[in-house]
């Protein structure tokens, strides 16, 4: 059983359909990322497992407990907004404690000025005012707690939403995009500290992004979204390896993944400019498909060598690496390939490589974008 | 520094505004002269703007003496309080309620504010004093403030603003645990006090100085408002007696010129506040 689930979520505005059948699980102390372009539906699951929206069909779970109908406020689940959406009328302390004074006090004793004569209000506050500091201290904004939100960075401001999530110790732990008002820099460091932090508390978490970085390095497991349909919801190295759709293998990944139309022949072989890529596709030969090749795993060689024939139309130095765009006779789009510094050292746009693809390097998509099935044991790569 | 010439393009703008003030302000320039001066004087043929003997003091005890000043100025605090009151608890709901709450009549109650907009009091006067009449209500506190409760104007005025709040300062609240009615009174009212000082400002202004309702619906002093309490004065007692009438006019416009010389850094805010987001 799951900590966490959204089973079936489906939801529409009219006759636009937002999401389509989705579930999610988290099990206990996961972090979820889920990851797609904007309007694919992320932000609004996030809501609904928040309560904030609600969906035509499907059940949210935590735990056993179903809480599809319950109100916001008492399924126990916290969320970071991309905005923070701190209280601008209230310090930093203040604003940490709201979730817990809503929750420990009553609502005589919230009154402005007749709750401090209600028995039992010192203690609580008391008690409250602890936790907040506790929590403060572990994400080291305690010497921030006097200030409003409008005197404060974005990265602090960022760390007291943090604060008022956590301090509430929430069954699961919703966040919405929160570190895209952040400058770079700061945003991968506290990419590291939301996981640390994740860690410490142990609570699961659903982390919405646009980001494929973001969701790769930070978590357990990736749901790709598109279209308000989960294309793949797996570990991030299965999401980047072995993507099931051509549009996940296309969202993941940077510089983005090789894609060549090609038509498969005898034995279901695919053969690029004269070379045999890939064996063993199912189907009839003279099958449309498309072949999705990560350019880290095309190797650069000098002209002379055995591989396929390519000409250098672009170089992108990145420092650490190259981008080089070539392009192989027959095909369309250029093939980029991920390379050294040290390969290109003596090369210059227009000059002739080789190229040679990594064995099992192939992904085959069909025309549905699905995944075509391989015939086992597969052969791969024969001469490429 | 560059000597600006004496007809330069500056120094036009400044003399054509300096006129154009100087002309709005003169009639109240000459109250306050009238104000100072004696019966005789006011009457004589030659026209001066400072008083050759001050009769200020002596006409601000006829105003005193001859009106209850107090009660006036009382009556209209009262009023004013009221109709402001009510007109905030009743909109600031009602406003938050259609900018950030979905319901279908949304819409509909969106073209009844719009609509309601364009209805002047004069429209519903007669209705409302018959209604008025038939309970009994007439020359009371309550008949010069309820026809006010409802402000379609300040409905309006904080719609604009609420709608410009993040929704996710509201979804945040609603996670953090408060019902609606909290997110109103902690997140909505806190943060909305530019909107809440402009819309008092407006109310204040309009009900304080409004003669038409209280001439309606008030036949004696004890529950006039200071705009209707010079007109009985006028009427019955002053005659011909400006000086004292003006020193009273005095009297009654100084709270608000007062509260504007006070707050005028917030009242211009306000202003500018309904002139961008209005």
């Amino acid at each position: 059983m799951s900590a966490f689930a959204l089973r079936n979520i489906s939801k529409s505005y009219g006759a636009n359909s937002i999401l389509n059948d989705v579930s999610i699980e988290a099990e206990e102390g996961e972090f979820i990322a889920l990851v797609g372009p904007s309007g694919c539906g992320k932000s609004t699951l996030l809501r609904i497992a928040a309560g904030l929206d609600h969906g035509d069909t499907g059940s949210i779970w935590m735990g056993d407990r179903e809480i599809t109908a319950i109100h916001p406020a008492d399924r126990n689940v916290a969320m970071v907004f991309q905005s923070y959406a701190l209280y601008p009328h209230l310090t930093a302390e203040q604003n940490i404690a709201v979730p817990l004074a809503m929750r420990n006090l009553s609502t005589l004793q919230r009154m402005p000025f007749l709750g401090r004569f209600v028995s039992g209000r010192r203690t609580a506050q008391a008690g409250i005012k602890q936790q907040v500091l506790t929590t403060a201290t572990s994400l080291q904004i305690d010497h921030l707690l006097d200030r409003k939100p409008g005197q404060m960075s974005g990265g602090q401001r960022q760390r007291v939403a943090l604060a008022r999530a956590l301090v509430r110790q929430p069954g699961v732990f919703l966040m919405d995009e929160p570190l895209s008002n952040l400058d770079a820099n700061l945003r991968v460091h506290t990419r590291a500290e939301i996981v640390d932090l994740h860690r410490r508390a142990g609570v699961p978490t659903i982390y919405v992004t646009h980001d494929q970085s973001e969701a790769l390095s930070m978590a357990d497991r990736v749901a790709v979204m598109m279209g308000g349909k989960v294309l793949q919801f797996d570990s991030p190295a299965s999401i980047y390896d072995d993507p099931r759709h051509i549009e996940v293998a296309k969202f993941v990944g940077s510089p983005r993944i090789n894609i060549i139309n090609a038509i498969t022949s005898e034995n279901g072989a695919v053969i690029l400019a004269g070379k045999t890529v890939a064996e063993g596709v199912t189907g009839p030969v003279g099958t449309p498909i498309q072949l999705a090749i990560r350019p880290e795993r095309i190797k650069l060689r000098s002209a002379s060598a055995k591989g396929i024939a390519a000409t250098i139309s672009r170089l992108e130095f990145l420092g650490s690496e190259v981008l080089v765009a070539t392009h192989v006779a027959g095909t369309e789009d250029d093939l980029v390939v991920k390379a050294v510094p040290a390969d290109i050292a003596h090369l210059a746009a227009g000059a002739p490589v080789t190229l040679q693809i990594d064995k099992d390097a192939c992904l085959i998509f069909g025309q549905d974008g699905l995944r075509v099935p391989m015939r086992t044991p597969t052969r791969i790569a024969v001469d490429a | 520094m560059r000597r600006i010439p004496l007809f330069s393009m500056r120094n036009l703008r400044l003399a054509v505004l300096s006129a154009g003030a100087l002309l709005f302000l003169a009639p109240y320039i000459w109250m306050i002269s009238t104000a100072a001066k004696s019966r005789e004087e006011i009457f004589s043929s030659s026209l001066t703007l400072l008083p050759q003997h001050w009769a200020l003091w002596e006409n601000l005890a006829k105003a005193f003496s001859r009106v209850p000043m107090g009660q006036l100025l009382l009556n209209g605090l009262i009023v004013c309080a009221l109709i402001f009151f009510f007109q905030v608890v009743i909109a600031i709901p009602c406003a938050y309620a259609m900018a950030k709450l979905k319901f279908r009549a949304a819409q509909t109650m969106m073209t009844l504010v719009m609509l309601g907009l364009l209805i002047p009091i004069h429209a519903t006067a007669l209705p409302i004093y018959v209604a008025l009449n038939k309970v009994g209500m007439l020359n009371s506190y309550f008949a010069l403030s309820a026809p006010f409760f409802i402000s379609v104007f300040g409905i309006f005025l904080f719609l604009q603003f609420f709608r410009a709040m993040p929704d996710d300062l509201i979804a945040a609240a609603r996670l953090d645990g408060m019902s609606e009615l909290a997110i109103v009174n902690r997140v909505i009212v806190p943060n909305a006090w530019p909107a809440v000082t402009a819309f008092a400002i407006f109310s204040v202004v309009a009900h304080w100085n409004d003669l038409f309702w209280p001439l309606i619906v008030i036949t004696g002093t004890e529950r006039a408002t200071p705009p209707l309490g010079l007109l009985f004065f006028r009427a019955a007692e002053a005659g011909d007696d400006y000086g004292a009438l003006m020193a009273a006019t005095l009297i009654i416009t100084l709270p608000l010129v007062a509260a504007f010389l006070l707050a005028q850094r917030r009242f211009i805010e306000g202003i500018t506040l309904t002139g961008l987001k209005g």
